[in-house]
């Protein structure tokens, strides 16, 4: 009883209240700003949701931060802190958009599933260097994950703005050349932009929940998450699991790439991605990095992503606002004791720990 | 009761904000348009990714519609959209569009897809893209107008008075990419300009070689290559491409040169360098939107390429600011001259388009 009921507070309570504090600081920021915050998130509302084609919109929003976040809580099972999505997304777009503008002419059900391998494929081999610099040298894969992001980039600005390698042909801004007709993912509503990948992207959250809970993979994964040296001491590989995890949770940031390119753009910028990757460290922290609780805490930034259009046009409050939104939900998520704080919640009495440290030096009595 | 108190802080904070709605309520109403307006136009504003606290595209062109809303006789009531992705650009037009707006303005080249695409499926709808007029793949919709600037007009004002005050007979401009048009406009005209007024001046020029990401973003090469050029005795640098051109100015403004700024008057973009800034040669991208507002309000919109130039007071010079006591009548009295003759079409920069 006791465990069902700090699952309801770590799980839903803190997120929840988290949300509605930060909501609260934005009102606060939007007053300063000289606006109404009550007609501000209600044009944010109906921007998300009851507007023409918003809720659909909301969903094409929703569907890069579900793979992402998908790939941040995967890493954060494991006790990796993989910042470099971002730069995972870049390359999983590169190496899938390669595939998808190369092969034509072949049916869809062939050309979207090897665009997807090849996009998952590249962010899987990206992140890995970083999960092997870490098993190999003990480089930590923060540091090496935000350089990564920044070779990404450039590799990606390389790639898409030179003649002769992806640059497109007589077109006015630098991209590669459109995708073939056959690798599009259908659309599911006439009219509007949303496409399979958000299918796609709803099948990956039970399929990442069941890798991580009812697979060797999964357990090996998340005793490395636990306690290394245990895990070492169990007979399990830590560096293997490592590179096999940050292959994972690249291999799910490119999925988030190379969808956006078949569902939304069609084509590679060199900016594409403009910080989806950044946004789902906060998804799967607003998760607990949860593979089911990264679905809501990616439509509510879908929705915030996707609303803030509708709430600038009727309100002229910056877009930029919801970025004060998402930071303090996170500060209010990171330092769960503020939400206990405002609300006098008694911390519930920690359990005896099972496991006592034996003393080896202990003299025999 | 215990639990109550608990809440007390978020309710205070809760009471706070909803005083603060009243207040904002209360206070914050918009100047209503005047009653002479049988239709209010409606214009909305699509950035990119830059948003509207660039200091530069984006704040002046929604200047332009800002503008065009103050003027009583126009009857336009303005809104602006900022893109935080690129994925936003069709979205964000989309929203002005479902809106049944009259107008909308997107701004820079990475909307000139959306832009198009748009502007075919609304024919209803009057679009203006913002320094874009690269119509070679497309026919132009005749809902759609690229506003294009010369920018060799201003470059060529830029050099005379560079040219003018020079005292060592030698300038320089530290450019971006040679790929661009627009840049090599602005150089281009700014070297005939310079030997129009003084044909013993010697134009040091450099264009930033293609480097990926940091293409009009490379403010530690402009300040070598601007370092460089003073080595070769230099006195005034024309910085020209974004940050690029800005490392320029910055190298001017420590090694105690004079800089000339681009685009935008970067005396209010950029005032680090104000103390060497003697003018920034601009585009009036406010100007030239609210003309093409206001040719929709009149009747007289046309689709295709509206150009400008300084007959319709498109491009020119930015004030002098802090060099305005500095610089001798004489010389003012010559760069006026020469911006007269330009106007007039008398005297043409030399630089084909």
């Amino acid at each position: 009883m006791a465990g069902w009921r700090r699952w309801l507070l770590s799980a839903v309570l803190v997120p929840l209240v988290s949300v509605i504090c930060g909501f609260a600081v934005g009102a606060i920021a939007i007053v300063a700003a000289g606006a109404d915050p009550l007609m501000a998130y209600s044009a944010l509302f109906a921007g998300a949701f009851t507007n023409h084609n918003a809720l659909a919109e909301t969903l094409v929003s929703t569907t890069p931060y579900v793979l992402l976040g998908l790939a941040v809580a995967i890493g954060f099972r494991a006790g990796l802190f993989n910042i470099g999505a971002e730069g995972q997304f870049y390359i999983g777009s590169l190496s899938g958009v390669f595939v998808a503008y190369s092969i034509r002419g072949l049916p869809g059900i062939v050309e979207v599933p090897l665009a997807m391998i090849a996009g998952m494929l590249g962010g899987a081999l990206w992140a890995s260097i970083a999960g092997a610099l870490k098993a190999r040298f003990g480089a930590h894969e923060v540091i090496t994950t935000i350089m990564l992001n920044y070779v990404s980039f450039l590799v990606a600005s390389y790639l898409v703005d030179t003649p002769g390698l992806m640059l497109a042909r007589n077109v006015s801004t630098p991209r590669t050349p459109d995708i073939d007709a056959g690798a599009v993912l259908p659309n599911l509503i006439p009219g509007s932009r949303l496409h399979l990948g958000f299918v796609l992207a709803l099948l990956a959250v039970p399929i990442v929940w069941f890798l991580i809970e009812r697979t060797t993979i999964g357990f090996r994964l998340r005793a490395v998450g636990f306690n290394q040296n245990a895990a070492r001491a169990a007979g399990m590989s830590v560096g293997r699991t490592i590179v096999l995890t940050m292959a994972l949770s690249g291999a799910l940031a490119g999925a988030a790439g190379i969808v956006q390119i078949l569902g939304v753009n069609f084509h590679m910028t060199d900016t594409v991605a403009a910080g989806y990757g950044f946004d789902a460290i906060a998804v799967a922290l607003l998760a607990r990095s949860n593979p089911w609780g990264v679905l809501p805490a990616a439509l509510l930034f879908g929705a915030l992503h996707n609303g803030a259009s509708f709430m600038q046009l009727e309100t002229q409050v910056s877009a930029d606002l919801i970025s004060i939104v998402q930071a303090s939900v996170i500060i209010f998520v990171a330092a769960p004791a503020i939400v206990g704080w405002l609300f006098r919640l008694r911390r519930a009495p920690t359990e005896t720990v099972a496991i006592t440290q034996r003393e080896v030096d202990a003299p025999t009595t | 009761m215990v639990r109550v108190r608990g809440l007390t802080g978020v309710m205070t904070a809760a009471v706070l904000v909803a005083a603060a709605v009243l207040v904002a309520g209360c206070g914050g109403t918009t100047p209503t348009s005047s009653s002479s307006c049988s239709k209010t136009w409606k214009v909305g504003l699509v950035t990119d990714v830059g948003k509207l606290s660039d200091k530069s595209f984006n704040f002046d062109s929604y200047k332009g519609v800002q503008d065009a809303q103050a003027d009583s006789s126009l009857c336009v009531q303005g809104k602006a959209i900022e893109s935080s992705t690129e994925d936003d650009y069709p979205k964000n037009i989309g929203q002005f569009v479902d809106q049944k707006y009259d107008m909308i303005v997107t701004v820079g080249f990475k909307l000139g897809d959306a832009t198009i695409k748009a502007a075919k499926a609304n024919p209803s709808i009057k679009f203006v893209m913002v320094d874009f007029g690269d119509f070679t793949d497309n026919p132009v919709p005749s809902n759609l107008v690229g506003l294009l600037f010369k920018e060799d007009q201003p470059g060529f004002l830029a050099g005379a008075l560079a040219g003018l005050m020079t005292k060592t007979n030698v300038i320089g401009a530290v450019a971006g990419l040679k790929t661009v048009p627009p840049v090599v406009h602005y150089v281009q005209g700014y070297a005939n300009g310079a030997k129009y007024v003084n044909p013993a001046v010697k134009v040091l020029t450099i264009y930033q070689p293609e480097s990926g990401a940091k293409d009009f973003n490379d403010p530690d090469w402009g300040k070598q290559q601007a370092t460089t050029f003073f080595g070769q005795n230099a006195d005034i640098i024309f910085g020209v491409g974004g940050n690029t051109g800005n490392g320029g100015l910055l190298a001017a403004k420590e090694k105690g040169k004079l800089c000339i700024g681009v685009d935008v008057d970067q005396y209010v973009s950029y005032p680090d360098v104000d103390s060497c800034l003697i003018t920034s040669a601009e585009k009036h991208l406010d100007k030239a939107v609210k003309t093409a507002i206001t040719s929709m309000v009149q009747g007289s919109f046309k689709s295709g390429i509206l150009n400008f130039d300084m007959s319709n007071d498109g491009v020119g010079l930015a004030p002098f600011h802090d060099f305005d006591s500095k610089i001798s009548s004489d010389v003012k009295a010559k760069v006026a001259d020469v911006q007269a003759k330009l106007k007039a079409g008398t005297i043409t920069t030399g630089v084909s388009s």
